[in-house]
Formats: structure tokens, sequence, C-alpha cells
């Protein structure tokens, strides 16, 4: 296990009192961070595929960081949905990765991301039907077995969906998790996305999501493409979805949070204007007190 | 959706993302779904279709940065899109789609006055590997002082160590990348250029050789031993004298490229 000096320093460098609200770890940053700043931010989250294949630069990087953070790993590529079940190759990279980085956090996302001879590199939309339900299922139970540990499943943004198939999308996320011993990822942006974007309320979605499977948040900003709104994450986290968060963090104080912004990134203290945001609104439901009992039992 | 598995609806989408409305079992695609937002059908796919060009295009951009430099910005989206569309990703990480880039660029030889853009993709290639090669562990200076003069010795190069060689000379005109320019790139790129790629302290260093010295180190990196290449180098360039021999080795061993020697005994030249 890699030792950090963040236990030494952990809620001492940040005026506000909050326990875990990180930041996506990003090349754009490394030069700043490289000075070891002090940073208001708790934790680092790392885009897996970033190092899973790397022993140059980016991984000395992430490695530094580890020193002195928690580092959750966060893929794009695991495809949890693919029927053609997943890659050994990447398994066996990405349990070299976890095995060296001592992540507090693996996750991924619940979607496909395109077949073995043709990887569309995105995250795709699938029914959410039973049939989806039984490769998932497997799937995972490879994932969580060759890693001998529990994975996060985080919600996707979609811009079109299925008609009469047996689950919501939150029955479903509940479903997967329930039955397969991962836990979710909930992304607050991408529930408001598809709530605009499908036409549901997204206090539905938030309410039957049992916070006790929640393993993590992500917030990030939209696009207002005029028809649909896309998932870009160039923006800054937009009121309704803050308001999102509050009714959120008001029943789930131990959750990690993260703020991600990974197109036309800001510089690396305006992301940190974004944590202190999520940090005031956590205070206002949990106060100083709470935060320094949960900075401990992190 | 009782009519498409999950297998079915997976192949058919990932035809439509990359054909469009002209691959198989399109409408039957469309009838499977609901478009968000106000958004059509055919919109809504469109919006996953444009997703994947973007995506790759942006990582061919990556790696691909002087070869886009050179062609502009109109050219080189459209020559990515062709190559993507031709050449459909197969790799999990998106930083590693691309490899065939170069022979593509060969084989479509899109612009005549810009023969070299195969060659500079595959300094590209090269350059972008090796960034992300670890740094090797050099054998020490000790070492290289008590070889057996007696013996055959053949070096064992580390991992963070490329020879490269190209028709055209890409590395002056990758180290122009970026700059502006109007019609043909600034330098003087048709003559043949011979490159030594190393990481040195975990940087990553470019030397330029001559074809002699390239000759040497091609064949010491192919696991010769000394001695043979050497009498090899004089046979084939009769003017590589003792002195740039000496330097060469000099430049060897200064720039950390040896991991590992073997000492054996000495054996006949061939």
């Amino acid at each position: 296990m890699l030792t950090t000096r963040e236990d030494e320093n952990f809620m001492t460098n940040s005026p506000i009192q909050h326990p875990m609200i990180g930041v996506g770890l990003r090349p754009t940053h490394y030069p700043y961070l490289n000075e070891r700043p002090k940073t208001s931010v708790r934790w680092f989250e790392a885009i897996s595929e970033n190092y899973m294949d790397s022993e140059g630069r980016p991984l000395e990087m992430l490695e530094f960081i580890r020193e002195d953070y928690p580092v959750a790993l966060h893929g794009v590529s695991l495809s949890i949905a693919s029927s053609e079940g997943l890659r050994p190759e990447y398994l066996q990279k990405l349990k070299r990765l976890v095995d060296r980085i001592q992540p507090f956090v693996v996750s991924d996302h619940l979607c496909w991301t395109g077949l073995q001879q043709t990887n569309l590199h995105d995250l795709l939309p699938f029914p959410f039907t039973n049939d989806a339900r039984q490769t998932i299922l497997t799937n995972i139970d490879r994932v969580q077995n060759t890693l001998g540990r529990q994975i996060l499943l985080e919600n996707v943004s979609t811009y079109l969906s299925f008609p009469d198939c047996p689950y919501t999308e939150w029955e479903f996320l509940t479903l997967i998790a329930q039955e397969s011993g991962c836990r979710i990822l909930l992304d607050v942006n991408n529930l408001y996305v598809n709530s605009q974007n499908h036409h549901f309320d997204p206090l539905t979605y938030l309410d039957a999501v049992p916070t006790e499977l929640i393993g993590q948040v992500h917030l990030a900003g939209y696009t207002d493409m005029g028809t649909y709104l896309f998932d870009t994450h160039s923006k800054q986290v937009y009121p309704e979805v803050w308001r999102l968060f509050s009714h959120l963090i008001a029943r789930a104080p131990e959750v990690p949070v993260l703020i991600e912004w990974d197109d036309d990134i800001p510089e690396f203290p305006r992301l940190e204007e974004e944590v202190q945001k999520a940090a005031h609104i956590w205070n206002s439901h949990h106060g100083s007190a709470d935060a320094q009992r949960l900075s401990t039992a992190v | 959706m009782d009519q498409l598995t999950l297998k079915d609806y997976q192949r058919l989408f990932s035809q439509a993302a990359l054909q469009g409305s002209q691959s198989e079992g399109y409408p039957c695609l469309l009838d499977t779904l609901t478009p968000g937002g106000t958004l059509t059908g055919p919109d809504a796919l469109q919006v996953y279709a444009n997703g994947v060009i973007v995506r790759l295009t942006e990582a061919l951009g990556e790696t691909f940065e002087a070869v886009w430099w050179v062609c502009g910005d109109e050219d080189f989206f459209a020559l990515a899109k062709h190559f993507i569309q031709a050449r459909p990703s197969t790799t999990y990480n998106l930083s590693k789609y691309g490899k065939e880039f170069p022979d593509f660029l060969d084989e479509v030889s899109p612009f005549p006055d810009l023969p070299f853009l195969g060659d500079l993709a595959r300094y590209e290639w090269t350059f972008k590997e090796l960034f992300h090669t670890g740094q090797h562990e050099s054998v020490s200076p000790d070492h290289i002082q008590s070889l057996s003069e007696d013996a055959t010795i053949r070096f064992r190069f580390g991992q963070a160590v490329r020879l490269f060689s190209a028709r055209y000379a890409v590395y002056d005109l990758w180290k122009l990348r970026g700059a502006t320019h109007q019609g043909k790139p600034p330098v003087e790129w048709d003559h043949s250029q011979r490159l030594l790629l190393y990481k040195k302290d975990r940087q990553i260093y470019v030397n330029e050789m001559d074809e002699a010295e390239f000759f040497v180190l091609r064949r010491l990196h192919d696991g010769d031993s000394i001695d043979a290449t050497l009498q090899s180098a004089v046979d084939t360039y009769p003017h590589f004298s003792q002195d740039r021999i000496s330097n060469l080795f000099q430049m060897v061993f200064h720039t950390g490229i040896i991991q590992h020697i073997d000492e054996s005994p000495q054996e006949p030249l061939p």
C-alpha cells in the first residue's frame, strides 16, 4: 500500500471543512501540480487508460500525485455492456495499474463503447432489458474477480432511448448494483441531462437510487445544443445540477464528490472554485463537525 | 425491444455510427429507438456518429501534430475521416489509435507535393511510443572501463532507444511544427535522414547521424558484435575513420543508450 502525505495534512489546507471533494487529474495541470501547491482538493481521479499503456511521463506524474493524495481510477473503455465480453488484455493491464497505484475507488461506465473490430470510443446507450442485464452481470463478475475488488459504475448521458424496456434507467442501475455487488458512481450532471433529453423528473431518479449503493458522485457542466443537452464537461456546474446535488448530499454525507472538467479546461484555481461551491453545499447540510468526523474515517 | 438482441443491436449501431444511413439494418435500428430532446431519429444517431469522428480525429491530431500542421485543418480533417472510415479503431485505448496512419498516407499519397507525409507520420508515431516507454538503466561507466580487449562484445540497447531512418528530412519538418507558414513548409526536406532517439534522465533526445554511424548503430542494435560491426562498416564505408569511430562510441556511452554488455570469448570474424 502506498503511503501518502495526505494522511498528515488532510483537512488542514482548506478554509472550508469538507470530507472528500476531488477533481479530475488532467495533463493541462501537470506543470502546476508539479510544484506541489497547497490545494483545497482532497483527492484526484485519473483516467485509467491514460496510464495503463504508459511507463513514461504520465505514469510518473500519477505516482507523484499519489504520494500526496488519494487517487481514484476511472475508466472509459471497460465496455461493461458489451455483448462480446471483455478484453482480457484490458483487464490485465487495469489490474497491474490498480496494484501499482492502490486507488481508493476503481470505476467505469454503465455502457458499451463499441465492438472489438470497430471500437467507437464513446459511452454508448443500450436498452434496459434482461438480455443486457445478464450480459452486464456476467461482465461485472469477471471484472471484480480479476481485480479482486468492488468496482463502481457510472450512469451515462444519452441522446436516444429505447421504448418498451422492462426497466427505467434508475431501476436498471439499482438492480445491477444490487445483483452484482458493485456500487454506483452517480453523475448528477448526466442524470440531469437525461432527465431533459428523455423527459422525466430528475428527483424521481435521484430518490429512487438507494444512497447506500452510491460510492461516488460526479459533477460537471453540459452544453445546451438547442435540440438536446450534450454532456461536454466543458462548463461550470449549472445551478439546476447544484440543486440536485444538494438534494442528494443531504442524505449521503459520506460520499466522495468529484468535479469533472475535460474540455476547455480552466486554470486549476478555477476548478478549486467549483470545489468550494460543492463544499459550501455540503457544509450547509452537515457542517464542519461532521466533516472532521468523516475526514478521519476516510 | 423484442426484435433485436443486445448483440444484434450493438452490431447495427456500430455500423450506423461509421457508415450512416447506408449501413445494414439502419431502418431497423431507427425503429428500435426514441430520439432524445427534440432530435429526429437520424439526428440522434448522427450525434454518436459525429462523436466517433471527432474523438478519433482528435486522437490522430494529438499524435500526428506535425502532419496536421503541414496539411492544415481542412485537409487533415478530411484525411483523418477517410482513414477512420477505412481503418476503424480496434484498440481500447484512444491514444493508441493511428499506428497504420503512416502506411495509409503512403498508400493514398494525398498530396503529390508533400511526399514526406508518411515518413513524417512514422516519425511522430515513433516519438510517441518512446514518450510512453519507461526509462531504462544504463550500463555504468565503470563497467565499460573494465571490458576485456580480447572478448567478443555485444551491446543490448535500452528499451527507451529508437533508431529511425526516413527518405525525407522529417525531423527538420517536425521541429518546425506549429510555426506559421503558407504553402510548402519552409525547410529543405528532400534528403534522407537518420536519427537516434533516446531517453536520458526521463527526457527525450534526438541525435542526427550520418549513414556510416547509423549503419554501425543498426548492426549493434541488432545484436552483432563490435568487431564484426566495425569490420563491416569499414568495408562498406572506406572513409569511416578511426576518429569518427572513436567519437561514435563516445557518443554511445555518453547517451546511456546501452543497458547491458555481453562479453564472450573472442570468436573469429566472419
